[in-house]
């Protein structure tokens, strides 16, 4: 029969945090446990920068973090638009495409007179049902 | 009235805390992480964001080429169809 092994509880010490520390941790978006607690002063006894070094680089990569979501946005609108008309182009090109496939039935039930006619109504007929095996492909 | 920031508590193992002794080293090197891992974050969020940005411009490159050849074949085609109209017009037969 297997058991259980229950991990001991770990003692914590409760300690009061300041405003600014307050706000780095809303910015986190973490759950603060003590286990994270744990990591993060690991962590800063890890790291040789200051504190004032430290902030100088969040605030850099906010700044460039907002300069990047702005330019992000913009494409995003340049691709939209593009997108809409593409799709716009292709609904066109469908439609005229179906209009013309009967008209060129209509054709080949007709024989035009003369050598002219005859002649772009067989290219026409030949052009359409190769458009239909390879248009959009 | 007691302040929000006031009433935040964080719970420390309470060996690391002996261990380091006081509580404002204690602070400072959770504010340090904090900043780290805020650091590390922000690495990775402005990394998608390029990534994203470079996807999109991709995309953004190619597409006015495949509206050119659009515009192409669209206007032929409408060529085509005032040609087969032409062609499906019955004749007027001379008298």
């Amino acid at each position: 029969m297997k058991t259980k092994l229950q991990r001991k509880p770990q003692k914590v010490t409760l300690i009061n945090v300041n405003r600014e520390i307050s706000e780095l941790i809303k910015r986190t978006n973490v759950q603060v446990n003590a286990g994270f607690v744990q990591k993060l002063i690991e962590l800063g006894m890890k790291i040789d920068c200051t504190e004032e070094q430290l902030m100088q680089k969040v605030s850099e990569l906010e700044e460039r973090k907002n300069i990047l979501a702005s330019e992000l946005k913009e494409i995003a609108t340049q691709l939209t638009y593009l997108q809409s008309k593409y799709v716009g182009l292709r609904m066109q090109i469908s439609k005229i495409f179906h209009d013309n496939q009967v008209q060129v039935f209509h054709l080949c039930a007709r024989q035009p007179s003369d050598k002219h006619g005859r002649l772009l109504s067989a290219s026409l007929i030949q052009k359409y049902l190769e458009y239909s095996k390879s248009l959009w492909h | 009235m007691v302040s929000e920031a006031k009433k935040l508590q964080l719970q420390i193992p309470t060996h690391l805390y002996e261990k380091i002794g006081n509580q404002e080293t204690v602070m400072n090197l959770i504010k340090k992480g904090l900043l780290s891992f805020r650091i590390h974050v922000l690495e990775q969020e402005t990394h998608a964001l390029a990534k994203q940005i470079e996807n999109l411009k991709k995309s953004v490159n190619e597409l006015p080429g495949e509206i050119k050849r659009m515009e192409t074949i669209l206007n032929e085609m409408l060529k085509d169809n005032e040609i087969i109209e032409t062609l499906l017009r019955p004749k007027k037969v001379k008298l």
